[in-house]
């Protein structure tokens, strides 16, 4: 019974827009926005999610009215549920946070609502180097190789200089791929060529290279002198030398593979204008220094300069290198035959 | 005759409900996950609707799969009987004991149960890796750093601790069942020990060694969290397999497909060994 007399969402926004010419009815809009102003926030969970609205949610949508809810769970299972969700006219998520190959497998699939500064003013301050029409770059961390200072005196600056460790390099199970185009990138000068990577990276497993399930065992791993060099996000870096880790970074002269965690919003989100104010939140300075300060990673627009020990952890070397963001076709393109072809290189020794 | 109908209606009500729940919660997710594993798989479209042998045929023509399921059964076979020799004489002793101090053994088997399995995997993980505990002993007498880790040997010893327990309680409580007077006899009747064991003792406690040989063998073929652990990314089992492809490759026509080889090996060697010891039971 109780649905027949709760207003529905096109009544509240007829009120709200009748409201709005009236400044007297002030509190009503308020309210209006409030109930419209519920946004579905699928996003991983742990520290991310917890900063999410530490940076973003609560200083800037809360006193818009906005309220978020956050779906938290691991990649794949979200974007299997997005998927399955896909012909729904109105879906559960609004915003989707994901890595930047799956987000350009969701455009691929036709899923992603397309990006513009009407929808998010802010993507005018987004570096070139990251922008993609269907999804903003919420924050990104360049491909270090990390080495122990006490055992490793001439840091490895290349691909090739790190191979020469053999069995001391170890490799994080779950972004092998991103070694692969690391390779890619030193040998063939081009990441996107990823199938030729397969050799030097089953040269690295022959000579003992240890792979790492988790990434949390990659620290204690460098610390226990089980390994001396491997290549892993430079926030990842500066994450464990907080830990108390002795570990430090070196930037590959060939440039470095870059990791970009992205947003999009999905097509049948059901509230798309407050999914915007998401996106647009997610870009603003004062969200992107959060990120910065407390996760390490870098902000991905112009206008967030950093300062004191944050810009020094995570200034780049000069000459700055090259940031390579991961080639997404090629790398959606052959992804499944080199996860395949991975086990087997593991299994095989 | 007339008493017959009401007593049948009463026990169906009384199975009913419980009837329904199985259903609910068992038959009809694995009729679901049977239909998955006939789907096909696609990236972009996570899942298309097919009537497929495919999923089954990549597994079983695969020497890769093949070797993965091979290496579980090993696992699980070895640490079965390792529970059975080790668990035997701790459980017979535990059964035969009159002392005072029985409670607290049996509470001293129950109590790493009360560690998940993860947790006592992370155990393993400080005594068997680098830095660890075997390593550091290890160095202190000369060698140079040795790491046990990552290997088929820990995965089974983390399996073996984690189902001990279960073959232990599940031996004592059958071996309490065996009349003592039995031994006894055989005793009066100049059987040597040995001889007692294995013409008295064991055939007795056969129905119980079956029991927890299935239960501790279903334990390890499926075992998730000590493979993933202890045999980190160069050790495959069945069970991490399986949650990668679901979870990770996002590949679920093949995780189900996975499931039901898993399922089915799992079934059919229970199976065939209940018929074994069955068969060896009525023969004694």
């Amino acid at each position: 019974m109780s649905h027949d007399t709760k207003p529905s969402r096109r009544t509240i926004l007829a009120l709200a827009a009748g409201a709005g010419t009236a400044p007297i009815f002030a509190p009503a809009i308020l309210r209006a926005q409030e109930a419209t102003g519920r946004v579905v926030m699928s996003t991983w969970g742990g520290d991310y999610a917890k900063l999410l609205t530490q940076n973003i949610e609560d200083p800037l949508l809360k006193p818009k009215g906005i309220e978020v809810v956050q779906d938290a769970g691991t990649e794949p299972t979200r974007v299997a549920k997005a998927i399955a969700q896909r012909r729904l006219p109105r879906g559960s998520v609004d915003v989707i946070a994901v890595q930047a190959p799956a987000a350009y497998d969701l455009e691929e699939s036709g899923m992603l609502e397309p990006l513009d500064e009407s929808k998010v003013p802010n993507l005018k301050y987004v570096q070139s180097t990251f922008a993609t029409p269907y999804a903003i770059p919420h924050i990104y961390s360049p491909q270090v190789i990390a080495y122990s200072p006490e055992r490793v005196k001439t840091p490895p600056k290349s691909f090739t200089e790190m191979e020469a460790y053999g069995g001391k390099v170890g490799i994080l199970d779950n972004s092998y791929i991103w070694v692969a185009m690391a390779a890619a990138l030193k040998n063939q000068g081009d990441p996107g060529k990823i199938v030729d990577a397969k050799a030097p990276l089953e040269k690295l497993i022959r000579a003992g290279a240890k792979a790492y399930t988790s990434t949390e065992a990659f620290a204690p791993a460098i610390k226990s002198g089980e390994i001396d060099v491997g290549l892993v996000w430079h926030a990842r870096v500066l994450f464990w030398t907080k830990g108390g880790v002795e570990m430090r970074s070196s930037f590959p002269t060939e440039g470095c593979m870059t990791y970009v965690s992205s947003m999009c919003v999905l097509k049948n989100a059901p509230n798309k204008a407050a999914a915007f104010a998401y996106l647009n939140a997610a870009l603003d300075p004062q969200a992107q220094r959060g990120f910065a300060a407390t996760m390490g990673y870098h902000p991905t627009i112009t206008n967030a300069a950093l300062e004191g020990e944050v810009a020094k952890n995570l200034a780049l070397p000069e000459p700055a290198p090259k940031l390579i963001p991961a080639p997404y076709p090629q790398l959606s393109a052959v992804r499944d035959d080199m996860n395949d072809w991975w086990r087997r290189t593991l299994e095989r020794r | 005759m007339t008493r017959r109908r009401p007593e049948g209606l009463t026990a169906s009500l009384l199975i009913g409900p419980a009837t329904l729940v199985v259903l609910l919660s068992l038959v009809l997710p694995l009729a679901l996950l049977a239909r998955y594993s006939l789907n096909r798989y696609d990236r972009r479209t996570f899942m298309v609707e097919a009537f497929t042998p495919e999923n089954y045929l990549r597994f079983v023509t695969d020497p890769f799969y093949t070797g993965v399921l091979w290496t579980t059964f090993s696992i699980a076979i070895v640490t079965t009987l390792l529970c059975l020799l080790m668990g035997f004489p701790i459980a017979y002793k535990l059964a035969r004991s009159q002392s005072r101090w029985k409670s607290i053994g049996v509470l001293l088997i129950i109590l790493p149960l009360f560690i998940g399995s993860t947790v006592r995997a992370l155990g393993w993980m400080g005594v068997l890796g680098r830095g660890g505990i075997v390593d550091a002993i290890y160095g202190a007498m000369g060698g140079t750093g040795i790491s046990l880790l990552y290997t088929s040997f820990a995965v089974g010893l983390g399996i073996l601790s984690i189902n001990l327990p279960y073959m232990i309680l599940t031996l004592q409580s059958v071996i309490e069942g065996i009349d003592a007077r039995v031994e006894e006899a055989a005793d009066s009747l100049g059987a040597s020990p040995p001889r007692r064991f294995w013409h008295v003792v064991l055939p007795l406690a056969l129905p119980g060694i079956a029991t927890g040989g299935i239960l501790v063998f279903i334990l390890a073929m499926n075992a998730y969290a000590t493979p993933f652990l202890l045999g980190g990314a160069r050790f495959q089992m069945m069970a991490p397999m399986l949650y990668r492809e679901f979870a990770v490759n996002n590949n679920w026509p093949f995780a189900a497909a996975i499931a039901f080889i898993l399922m089915l090996t799992t079934l059919t060697l229970t199976a065939l060994s209940s018929l074994l010891v069955q068969r060896r039971y009525r023969a004694q």
